[in-house]
């Protein structure tokens, strides 16, 4: 390849980085840091380049205020819950609650179930189920 | 290395961040917030959603807290969230207006209201118009890598495209956004 395309090459590739990252080299791809050199050919492309960087800096990105900061924290804090961990209401006392509840149904059902056998098998031996006892 | 670095601290965050540690959910919230509410309003041009699509992306954030795995950038996760959450949206307001054309026309009525209360001169509120005017694609590019100042991969990665097709659109976006501004150009500058 000789000089001349060489240079055509990297003023290519130096005014496809202009028109996509713009003029500040500090947003250019690491590898592609070679072509920050300036050349007469990409004069217009740098220019260019520059003018639309002012204007992007012209219209920063809205920030929110610092209320809405702290509305954000409350909000995201209530919806997951974090704020058990102020009040141990829900991660701490909820799910032991629930396995005791549970646990009390459960013992409920079989405890029916062994009185109703208890009682069918009395009955069958022609026994009235308070007589056993 | 610096990647590494961050993302082991950000892995040491949602450690804290799951064992429910207020300080470094305010560090959390502090840090990344501002970033993606500023993708979010320009992706929708409208603030009340942009919070609500921030706020839904933040608390995906603290329910995976828990099996947080040190193997993403956080800001990467959340732009992530917040992109894909705001291209739903877009999608949703599309089907019920039933056109492109009316999105766009939507999007810029919207914008002169949500822009009067960010913007603090004419030259900005000019260039915010122009910048929400843009196809929502080149406008998330524009605002990923020159507003939120993310390296080039990191954006790629958020839009799920390649650093090629990036740059393909940041090109096409500054050009068309130098086009919209070329007859008040001379004006702003």
């Amino acid at each position: 390849m000789s000089t001349d395309d060489e240079n055509k090459q990297f003023d290519e590739l130096r005014r496809s980085l202009l028109a996509a990252y713009g003029a500040n080299v500090s947003r250019w791809p690491e590898g592609a840091k070679e072509a920050r050199d300036p050349t007469p050919a990409t004069e217009v492309a740098l220019a260019e380049a520059e003018d639309i960087d002012r204007l992007l800096e012209a219209a920063s990105a809205p920030v929110p205020s610092k209320l809405q900061i702290e509305n954000m924290l409350k909000d995201v804090r209530k919806t997951t819950g974090t704020e058990a961990y102020v009040l141990p209401t829900r991660r701490f006392f909820i799910l032991p609650l629930g396995a005791l509840a549970l646990a009390v149904m459960l013992g409920i059902i079989v405890g029916q179930s062994l009185t109703y056998g208890e009682r069918h098998r009395a009955t069958a031996f022609g026994f009235h189920y308070l007589d056993i006892i | 290395m610096a990647q590494t670095t961050s993302i082991e601290s950000d892995a040491r965050l949602m450690a804290k961040i799951a064992r429910g540690d207020s300080e470094a959910e305010r560090e959390l919230i502090e840090l990344h917030f501002p970033r993606i509410y500023g993708l979010a309003c320009r992706m929708l041009g409208d603030q009340s959603e942009a919070e609500d699509i921030c706020q839904e992306a933040l608390v995906r954030l603290w329910n995976t807290a828990d099996d947080w795995t040190a193997s993403a950038k956080l800001s990467t996760w959340l732009h992530r969230v917040v992109y894909n959450l705001s291209v739903d949206c877009l999608r949703k307001r599309r089907h019920m207006m039933g056109s492109e054309d009316v999105e766009t026309a939507n999007l810029f009525s919207e914008q002169q209201s949500g822009i009067d209360e960010y913007a603090s001169n004419q030259t900005a509120d000019i260039v915010n118009a122009a910048i929400l005017s843009l196809p929502e694609r080149q406008r998330t590019a524009i605002t990923l890598v020159y507003h939120n100042e993310l390296g080039n991969i990191e954006a790629a990665e958020i839009m799920d495209i390649s650093v090629e097709a990036l740059e393909s659109l940041l090109s096409r976006g500054r050009r068309k956004l130098r086009d919209n501004l070329f007859d008040m150009r001379r004006d702003l500058i």
